[in-house]
C-alpha cells in the first residue's frame, strides 16, 4: 500500500530552531509544507495517525522528516529505531538535525538509516542540497535509494 | 659419625701391639742375658760371647721399634684428638642452631633432640627421646609419618617439606621440614635425621604480602572504576555542551540575523552597530564553544596510527577552505611532500588549523603566501609551514600552543585562542610534536612533527 506523501515534518522541540528552520527553508525558497511535532512523542503519534493527527488529509505522511535528537521524552534516536520496525509507514527519509558534532552521535544515526545529517544552524545552502538529495529519493514506488 | 669411630678403634689396637712388642722384646733379650750369664759361667766362653752380641744387637732393634711405635701413638691421638674437638663443635652447631634438629630410628622413635627442638616444640630433650616421632604430628596428618619413612627406608631425602606440626602445648605450627636418612658403615639405612623450621612468620609474611597484593589490586580497580566513571561524567559533559550549550546562542545568533536582513532599514546606525555586536559575540561564543569541543572530543579519542600521504591531506585541506585558494592566498607545495605515521583526522584537524593561521595572521592589505615542505630526519618527518605573516615574538612563543591562549589583540584578528591547543592535542595524540621559529617579524616558520610512515636515516 503506499500512499501519497507530501510536505516535511520537523520534529524540534526548540521554538526557536523551528523559526530558524521555517525561515532558512523561505530563504532557501523551498515552497514545502512544514509539519512540526515537538518531541519524539509526539512524530511517532503523527507518523502513526494516532490521536490529533488522525486525519491523513490534513497530517499526510511526509516526503522527508527533518529529526532533532535531543528531545524531552522520546529522543530522536527512539524515533529511528520505531521507524525501523514500521512496515506500515515503509521507507521514509529521515535527515537529522541537530546541535551535535559527536562522532558518536553521526555513526548511530548513519547504522540507523539515515539519509543525512546536518549540524545546526541549517544553512539556506544545505537544506536545497539535502532536500535535492532526499525528496528525489522519496518518490511514491517502493524503489529504495541509498 | 661413622667415620669419626674407626680411628678411635685402630688407635687402640695399635697401642695393644706395641706393648706386646715391647714385652716380647724384653722376654727375648731376658732369656739370651740368661743364656748368655749361664754360659760365661760354665765356661763356654764362645756362646756366652755369642749371646752377649745378640743381646747387643737387640738393643737398637728395641730402640728403633720403641722410638717407632711411640711416634705412631702421638700421631694417632693428636687425630683422636682433632676428631673429639670436631665432634665437640658438631655438636654445638646441632646444639645452637635455630632449627629443630632431630634423629629418628627407623620406627619413627626419636634418639636426639637438640636446644633447637625444645625451643620450637616445648618438649625437653629427656621427655621425648624414645617417644614415637608422631607426638609432633597433629591427627589429621598422621598419615603423613608412614609415607616419609617409607620414602627414608628406600634412601631419599625429603628436602623443605612444608607441613604443620604440633608443639607440646597444643599450639600448631606451620614448619618446612628436611629428612635426610642416617646410614650405618655399611651404608644400611638406621635411621634419619630432621631438620624443622619454624615458617610461622615466614607463612604469615607470605600471607600479609598476599593480602596486600590483594588490597592493592582492589586499590587499583577502585580507582581505575573512579577514573572510568570521571571520563563517563566528562563525556556526558561535552554532551550536554554540544547539545544544550549550543541552543541559545544560536538563537540569539539567528535572531540578531534576522533583526539585520528584516529590519536592518527600520534602524538607524547605532542600532544596527549593537545588533552586529550582538551577531560577533554570540559568533564567537559558537566558535568557542566548536573548539572546546573539538578539543576534548580529540583529547578523549582513540588514536590508530597509519601510513598517510601528506600530499593529499594537505591538498584536500586546501581545497577545502576557499580563503586558502588563489586568488585569496597562495599555497606553494615543494614537492614532494614525505609520507607519516598519523591518524588521518587528526592531522587534518592540526593542518587546517595551521593552514588557517597562516592566511589569517597577515598585515592588512597583504595576500598571504605560504610555503610548505618537509624534513626527513631520523626516522621523522617534519612539515614545515612558512607564512609572510605578521610573526610572533619569541617572548610568547612559550604560550602560543596553550588553552585559549591569545598572543595578538582580539580586535585586529578573530580567534578562540583553541586552535594552537588542538594542534598540539593532535601532535600528542600521535606521538609526534609542535613549534614555531619567529623572530616576531617577517613571518613564522610553523612545524609539525610525526613518525615518518617509511624508515629514512638522513
Amino acid at each position: 500500500m503506499t500512499e501519497l506523501r507530501s510536505g516535511i515534518l520537523l520534529v524540534e522541540d526548540d521554538p526557536n530552531d523551528v523559526f530558524l528552520m521555517e525561515r532558512a527553508m523561505s530563504k532557501a525558497k523551498i515552497d514545502l509544507p512544514i509539519q512540526v511535532a515537538t518531541n519524539g512523542e509526539d512524530a511517532i503519534n503523527y507518523l502513526s495517525g494516532q490521536g490529533k493527527y488522525a486525519d491523513r488529509a490534513a497530517h499526510p505522511l511526509p516526503r522527508c522528516i527533518f529529526l532533532d535528537l535531543k528531545m524531552p521524552f522520546v529522543d530522536g534516536f527512539e524515533v529511528l529505531e520505531w521507524l525501523r520496525v514500521q512496515p506500515a509507514i515503509g521507507d521514509l527519509n529521515v535527515v537529522v538535525l541537530t546541535s551535535s558534532p559527536e562522532d558518536r552521535d553521526r555513526e548511530r544515526a548513519q547504522k540507523l538509516g539515515v539519509k543525512g545529517y546536518i549540524v545546526k544552524p541549517p544553512s539556506p545552502q544545505i537544506l536545497v542540497e539535502v532536500l535535492e538529495k532526499s525528496i528525489d529519493g522519496c518518490s511514491v514506488s517502493s524503489t529504495p535509494v541509498i | 659419625m661413622d667415620c669419626a669411630v674407626e680411628p678411635f678403634e685402630r688407635v687402640n689396637s695399635r697401642k695393644t701391639t706395641f706393648v706386646v712388642l715391647c714385652l716380647g722384646t724384653y722376654v727375648l733379650a731376658s732369656v739370651f742375658a740368661a743364656l748368655a750369664i749361664r754360659a760365661v759361667e760354665a765356661h763356654r766362653l764362645h756362646f756366652g760371647v755369642a749371646v752377649s752380641i745378640l743381646i747387643v744387637g737387640f738393643i737398637p732393634l728395641f730402640s728403633i721399634l720403641l722410638w717407632w711405635c711411640l711416634a705412631a701413638l702421638s700421631a694417632r691421638e693428636k687425630a683422636a684428638r682433632r676428631n673429639e674437638e670436631r665432634l665437640a663443635s658438631m655438636a654445638a652447631v646441632v646444639e645452637s642452631s635455630d632449627d629443630a634438629i632431630i634423629t629418628k630410628d627407623l620406627n619413627g622413635t626419636i634418639t636426639s633432640w637438640n636446644a633447637g627442638a625444645q625451643r620450637i616444640f616445648g618438649y625437653t630433650a629427656t621427655e621425648v627421646i624414645g617417644k614415637p616421632i608422631t607426638i609432633l604430628i597433629p591427627p589429621n596428618r598422621e598419615d603423613e609419618e608412614p609415607n616419609i619413612l617409607s620414602r627414608l627406608r628406600r634412601g631419599e631425602r625429603i628436602d623443605h617439606y612444608e607441613t604443620i606440626r604440633r608443639c607440646k602445648d597444643g599450639t600448631l605450627l606451620d614448619i618446612s621440614l628436611t629428612v635426610s636418612p642416617v646410614r650405618d658403615s655399611q651404608g644400611r639405612v638406621i635411621g634419619a635425621s630432621k631438620i624443622a623450621r619454624d615458617i610461622t612468620e615466614v607463612r604469615r609474611g607470605r600471607a600479609a604480602l598476599e593480602r596486600s597484593h590483594e588490597e592493592l589490586e582492589k586499590h587499583v580497580a577502585e580507582r581505575t572504576a573512579s577514573l572510568r566513571q570521571a571520563i563517563a561524567q566528562m563525556e556526558e559533559f561535552s554532551y550536554s555542551v554540544s547539545h544544550d550549550l549550543r541552543a541559545p546562542v544560536r538563537a540569539m545568533r539567528g535572531y540578531a540575523e534576522v533583526i539585520l536582513e528584516d529590519y536592518g532599514e527600520a534602524l538607524d546606525a547605532t542600532a544596527r552597530e549593537y545588533v552586529r555586536r550582538i551577531l560577533n559575540g554570540s559568533s564567537r561564543m559558537e566558535q568557542l564553544i566548536h573548539d572546546v569541543l573539538t578539543y576534548t572530543r580529540l583529547a578523549r579519542s582513540e588514536v590508530i596510527l597509519k601510513p598517510t600521504s601528506l600530499q593529499k591531506l594537505v591538498t584536500e585541506v586546501i581545497e577545502q577552505y576557499p580563503q586558502m585558494q588563489p586568488p585569496a592566498a597562495e599555497i606553494e607545495i615543494r614537492q614532494p611532500l614525505q609520507d607519516v605515521l598519523a591518524h588521518e583526522a587528526s592531522l587534518t584537524q592540526a593542518v587546517s588549523n595551521l593552514l588557517s593561521n597562516g592566511v589569517k595572521f597577515v598585515a592588512p592589505g597583504t595576500k598571504p603566501k605560504l610555503q610548505l615542505w618537509t624534513e626527513a630526519h631520523n626516522g621523522t618527518v617534519r612539515l614545515w609551514i612558512k607564512d609572510n605573516g605578521i610573526g610572533i615574538n619569541p617572548k610568547y612563543h612559550h604560550r602560543l600552543f596553550g588553552m585559549f591562549e591569545r598572543v595578538h589583540e582580539s580586535s585586529s584578528y578573530q580567534g578562540t585562542g583553541i586552535g594552537l591547543a588542538i594542534v598540539r592535542k593532535a601532535a600528542d595524540k600521535m606521538g609526534g610534536r609542535v613549534g614555531v621559529e619567529s623572530e616576531g617579524a617577517g613571518g613564522s616558520n610553523f612545524w609539525i612533527e610525526l613518525a615518518a610512515a617509511k624508515k629514512n636515516h638522513d
